[in-house]
């Protein structure tokens, strides 16, 4: 292969993206070449430039409440927590019972 | 048991907010974006396929919404005017360029891939930042996995020239 179609794969190489005999052919090549060594070295430093800014931007509180808690009051509920309510009715009105002495 | 929507979506909302507002730029369209994804994706619940991929579905869900908001549709000629077969355009430049890239600071790179097009900009977050392999970035961008290799590579020599340009200038 030409040292400019190596340069052009450089990206997936980085990705890890060949397949296992092309990662094994990319290796030696970038170690004995120059340009491909230096090229993927630039390659690196970008991707640390860019991962440097991973979870910039963040949700305020608020936000994050009020989206994730309306997706909690419309997603349908497992068998144990639909009847939840009424099982901490039943249990309420038990102990009320028992205190009064009803039961 | 099958995980519910919201076991699958919450522990997305983060990444999917980081992104969002990569995209937008702007803090209430980046809440609009978000809450409009979630709304979606909870409404097409029934339509994705356990097993399959859910994040790349997320993600797939929020950049249609954003394509067809506003800002979407203004940053969105950019694709369409922007050939995905010219060619791969490598930089060749030396050692300051790497020196360039090690001592830049974050808001350095931030405002150079805030000024990349938005078709360069997004797949550059989902490959460095999510950690998407090709498959995800296909499926998330709808593409062909030969377009993610040429659009990353051609997003990558962008920002290295953005990175230049504002060092000249």
């Amino acid at each position: 292969m030409m040292p400019d179609a190596w340069l052009a794969k450089l990206d997936v190489y980085l990705d890890g993206e060949l397949n296992s005999d092309e990662m094994l052919a990319a290796d030696t090549h970038v170690r004995n070449c120059p340009e491909c060594s230096a090229e993927l070295v630039r390659l690196v430093h970008l991707r640390r430039a860019v991962r440097a800014n991973h979870d910039l931007y963040k949700a305020s509180p608020e936000f994050r409440r009020k989206v994730l808690g309306s997706v909690s009051a419309k997603t349908p509920q497992g068998p144990i927590a639909k009847w939840y309510p009424a099982l901490a009715s039943a249990v309420l009105i038990a102990l009320v019972a028992i205190t009064l002495g009803i039961l | 048991m099958e995980a519910t929507f919201e076991e699958l979506a919450t522990p997305l909302f983060d990444q999917l907010y980081n992104f969002a507002y990569w995209l937008t730029q702007n803090q209430p369209e980046a809440e609009d974006l978000v809450q409009e994804t979630y709304v979606k994706a909870l409404r097409g619940f029934r339509s994705f396929q356990p097993g399959t991929n859910f994040r790349a579905w997320m993600y797939k869900i929020l950049r249609n919404t954003f394509l067809t908001s506003r800002t979407g549709l203004s940053a969105k000629t950019y694709v369409e005017l922007d050939s995905e077969e010219s060619s791969t355009v490598l930089s060749h430049t030396a050692t300051p360029e790497t020196i360039l890239i090690q001592s830049s600071s974050r808001q350095f790179v931030r405002d150079c891939l805030a000024d990349l097009p938005v078709h360069f900009r997004e797949i550059l977050l989902l490959c460095e930042m999510e950690e998407m392999s090709y498959q995800e970035i296909a499926e998330a961008l709808g593409i062909p996995i030969g377009t993610v290799m040429s659009r990353l590579s051609r997003a990558r020599s962008a920002l290295k020239a953005e990175m230049r340009k504002r060092v000249k200038s």
